[in-house]
């Protein structure tokens, strides 16, 4: 009798724990980032339900890190500035997924020349994610433009706060620091591109998922099969960019379908198989390779 | 009714499981609602915070754009919340997940009268208003729409309630669980234990671990221990007597109870001894009753160590000892017992300085032969035994005269049998063997006589049963032997050359040495074994069925020659004809009566065939008319012996007839 009892028991407690660790949800913060477009595809065309994956959309990539750290999401997309800061307070975060590297992506904008620039007197005003790869892209263009020495005012604002910026209500020189889609809505506002990461910064960035060791090992069948949602979909964005814009239209702004095509080559998927070149360049970028997807 | 206590325990348990799920299910319910009150406050407290932050800078509905951000960070931050949806009249202007870009103005579910997990749970979206005014200062008022994310409630309150069973439900039923089990095993099982122990006594428990039942455990082990050693003490008691240490009639009475109904069952009988000390009386009178009990301690020890393991003895009163034998192969076996007794008892005895003798007289009662019950073996013992002290004590009496005068007679055989061998009484005669061809004498068969002083001829009929029951026939025999082969030798010397036989018994041919002994005596006296002829039974090979071929063999294979002796009386199986090596059969003469008769000459003549065909000699034995020597002859028969040519001679007249032979 009391046999038949702990058996039921046993059952039931174990019926409960399969339901509870197949309820668990993998929350993956992401910005909206034209390299992240595949988790839209992903999203919109209903993969990550089954497998239990929740898409949080935030539009700061600091406040996609800070959602991370603060224990509401369990993944986090960003640059190697966003692994770099939470890596130091947890060594076992990796990176797992990588997405692209940005090629252009990544604009500084502003509404003067760049002679003007560099012979302004005025404070300079500059717009950007103070906690992001913004911060770093900034001080590569003062760098290579000679333009440490002026005064500058930091603006912190998420992108879209900043992409409703117009550059006939701005006065002083004011610096944009921004990437795509963000910047096609900023050049319709009247600025002007003076760097990207494919023409005057020597930046190398590149994006991806990033999560740490204990998570990755709960959740690690839902990274693999997400890893193959994205290949899936980079594949469909290559064969049917149309189709593909049609889906993740949503998560884009205002961008139709030509600025969304010319955004696509601001960036280069490494979503395969990466050359030792490329392997050792993410490296030195403080990116490591070893354990990705 | 009575409850075991592992029942009540278990009535207890159930009560307790009972009462504490009860509670469990109270409390768990309780909690559900707090914690779904929380989820809805949570919520319901993000909608707040948003529609304020909003209704602050909002300015134009077609800016609520701007507040994208903030939503997100709303939506992300809290895990109940799939999205936010901003509406106004015209449609949605703002969500913070595409997928409800086509959201269409839900209808109110807001479920006031629920419990909160009720409401929860009934609740797909919560709704509220972004108040604004616009430039102009007209108050606009947009839609805020939290849609609840089902998934997750669903699973958190799963995880909640699974955390619940797993915590309150199931690791306190495993500790109720291993409470019983450490209750039974240390309680229940240890009272199962003391109270079997208690009725059977079988199995001692070994120590308790509560040191309360271990108490009890140990004085119940020390009162038993104790009672049971009262117990032996008392029973050794009643059925021993004190002062001699032996069983009393008590005692006696229930062996003998058991004893006859094992011998009425098995057909068996047994001898009861009813012994007396004579004159035990006077040791009493004269040196006094300390003496008298000394004596008899010392005598009851002396019979215990002259009895076997099997017998048993008994002192039923003053000088009176009763002794039951029921293992004897015979009465001369069971008359050595007694004599045995009588020997060790009639001693010198020095007790307390004081030398004595006692000698003892015995009756003895057969069951089932003089009675079939205890009073009536006991009284016929008593009779018996009064009959020997009559009869001038210091002897034995069987209680049947006739029995008793049997014994004796038979006593007396065996010692003067014994002494007739020493003293040369016993003579071999010899019955001449003629061969029917040529009517000459061919052989001779030796015959034990006994010839004694005082009472003339004793026929061996008379003693050889005797001597082969108790052994003596293997020294008689060992006689007849050498006898026979001196008889040869003398014979031999004389120009008498004659083949001489001689009967072996059962015993002589099991003695492992008989053929040994055989060997060396013919090799000694240097005579062709071939001269000598054994005879044995059919019998032996009835009686002794394992019985090794080997001392036949051997005798054969050095020229002494087999006979078998009243061949057809018997077992006679052709088996071992074939298995032993017979030279000869010896027709017996109750054949030889009925010749006459046709089924009587069937037989003859069928033995005779039989031998011509088996290449054995065939040899009539018992022949006393011409009538018989003749048809004998007709049938082909070799040989024949008996009183028609000569009785069984003594040596002297046996030279005679052989000569006259001639």
């Amino acid at each position: 009798m009391f046999q038949k009892i702990l058996l039921f028991f046993l059952i039931l407690v174990f019926s409960s724990g399969c339901f509870s660790n197949n309820g668990t949800k993998l929350r993956i913060s992401a910005t909206t980032w034209i390299g992240y477009s595949p988790l839209f595809y992903a999203k919109a065309k209903g993969w990550l339900d089954p497998i239990n994956i929740k898409l949080l959309n935030v539009v700061s990539l600091s406040e996609n890190m800070y959602l991370y750290k603060a224990g509401n999401a369990d993944a986090y997309v960003g640059t190697q500035y966003e692994y770099n800061i939470l890596v130091n307070e947890d060594p076992t975060l990796k990176p797992v997924i990588l997405f692209d590297r940005s090629h252009g992506g990544d604009v500084i904008l502003g509404n003067k020349t760049l002679d003007e620039y560099i012979q302004t007197d005025e404070v300079i005003n500059v717009y950007l994610e103070m906690d992001s790869i913004n911060s770093t892209l900034l001080q590569d263009f003062l760098k290579f433009h000679k333009l440490r020495n002026k005064e500058i005012h930091y603006i912190n604002q998420d992108q879209l706060h900043i992409a409703s910026l117009k550059n006939d209500t701005l006065e002083k020189p004011t610096l944009i620091i921004t990437y795509t889609p963000y910047n096609i809505q900023l050049r319709k506002n009247g600025f002007h591109e003076l760097a990207s990461t494919k023409d005057g910064l020597e930046l190398f960035v590149a994006d991806a998922l990033f999560t740490n060791e204990k998570t990755f090992h709960i959740h690690k069948e839902k990274f693999v099969q997400l890893k193959k949602f994205i290949d899936q979909a980079i594949t469909v964005l290559e064969e049917d960019p149309q189709e593909f814009y049609l889906t993740v239209k949503p998560y884009l702004l205002e961008v139709n379908f030509n600025e969304f095509q010319n955004s696509l080559g601001d960036i280069i998927w490494i979503n395969k198989e990466l050359s030792t070149e490329l392997s050792m360049r993410l490296n030195e970028a403080g990116l490591p390779t070893r354990g990705l997807l | 009714m009575f409850l075991t206590i592992q029942r009540f325990t278990l009535l207890i348990i159930s009560l307790l499981i009972l009462v504490f799920y009860s509670i469990f299910t109270y409390y768990f319910l309780k909690q559900q609602n707090s914690m779904a009150a929380i989820v809805l406050n949570s919520v319901q407290n993000d909608m707040s915070k948003t529609s304020y932050t909003l209704s602050r800078y909002v300015k134009k509905s077609q800016n609520i754009s701007r507040s994208r951000a903030l939503l997100d960070r709303v939506a992300a931050n809290n895990n109940f919340i799939d999205a936010i949806v901003i509406m106004d009249s015209s449609g949605v202007l703002l969500s913070t997940d595409p997928k409800y870009q086509h959201f269409e103005f839900p209808a109110s579910s807001y479920l006031e009268d629920f419990k909160p997990y009720d409401r929860l749970m009934h609740t797909k979206i919560l709704d509220g208003d972004i108040r604004f005014y616009t430039d102009n200062g007209k108050l606009q008022t947009l839609h805020l729409f939290f849609i609840l994310d089902k998934d997750e409630l669903d699973i958190y309150f799963s995880k909640n309630r699974g955390d619940f069973i797993l915590y309150f439900g199931f690791f306190p039923f495993l500790l109720i669980l291993g409470v019983y089990f450490l209750f039974k095993k240390h309680v229940v099982k240890p009272l199962e234990k003391l109270r079997q122990f208690a009725y059977y006594q079988s199995e001692i428990p070994k120590k308790f671990k509560l040191k309360e039942l271990e108490s009890i455990r140990y004085s119940m082990v020390q009162t038993f221990a104790r009672l049971d050693a009262e117990k032996k003490e008392l029973y050794r008691m009643a059925r021993t007597d004190s002062l001699s240490g032996l069983a009393n009639r008590d005692s006696l009475n229930e062996y003998l109870h058991r004893l006859i109904a094992d011998s009425q069952r098995n057909n068996k009988e047994f001898a009861l001894l009813f012994l007396d000390l004579d004159h035990f009386k006077t040791v009493n009178d004269s040196l006094g009753h300390n003496v008298g009990d000394e004596l008899l301690q010392n005598i009851a020890s002396i019979i215990q160590e002259v009895l076997r393991a099997t017998d048993f003895v008994a002192r039923v009163g003053g000088d009176e000892f009763v002794v039951v034998v029921n293992q004897y192969s015979s009465l001369i076996e069971l008359t050595h017992i007694i004599q045995r007794i009588q020997e060790q008892l009639c001693r010198q005895w020095i007790i307390q300085t004081h030398p004595m003798y006692v000698d003892s007289s015995v009756g003895v009662a057969i069951y089932p032969k003089d009675g079939t019950d205890i009073v009536s073996l006991m009284k016929h013992a008593d009779i018996a035994m009064y009959d020997a002290k009559k009869n001038g004590r210091a002897q034995y009496r069987f209680f049947t005269k006739e029995l008793n005068k049997s014994v004796q007679d038979t006593i007396t055989l065996d010692k003067e049998m014994r002494k007739a061998l020493v003293n040369g009484e016993y003579q071999l005669y010899y019955q001449p063997k003629i061969d029917l061809k040529s009517q000459k004498i061919i052989g001779a068969e030796a015959l034990i006589r006994w010839i004694s002083p005082s009472k003339g001829m004793i026929p061996p009929d008379v003693f050889i049963p005797l001597a082969e029951e108790n052994g003596f026939i293997l020294e008689l025999g060992e006689w007849v032997l050498q006898e026979n082969i001196r008889q040869y030798r003398a014979w031999r010397d004389q120009g008498i050359d004659l083949k001489l036989s001689v009967n072996i018994s059962t015993r002589q041919l099991l003695d492992a040495d008989f053929a040994d002994k055989l060997l060396l005596l013919v090799d000694e006296n240097e005579i062709d074994p071939k001269k000598l002829d054994i005879e044995i039974t059919e019998y032996i090979f009835m009686d002794q069925k394992n019985m090794k071929c080997d001392v036949l063999d051997i005798l054969h294979k050095h020229g002494i020659s087999i006979s078998l002796d009243d061949f057809g009386t018997g077992y006679s199986s052709l088996s071992y004809l074939k298995k032993f090596p017979i030279d000869c059969l010896k027709i017996d003469k109750s054949f030889l009566d009925d010749y006459h008769t046709q089924d009587g000459a069937i037989f003859i003549e069928t033995i005779v065939k039989m031998g011509q065909t088996l290449n054995m000699e065939v040899i009539a034995e018992g022949v006393e008319s011409v009538e018989q020597v003749e048809y004998l002859k007709s049938i082909g028969c070799h040989q024949y012996q008996g009183y028609y040519y000569s009785k069984p001679l003594n040596t002297d007249a046996f030279e005679k007839l052989f000569k006259a032979s001639l």
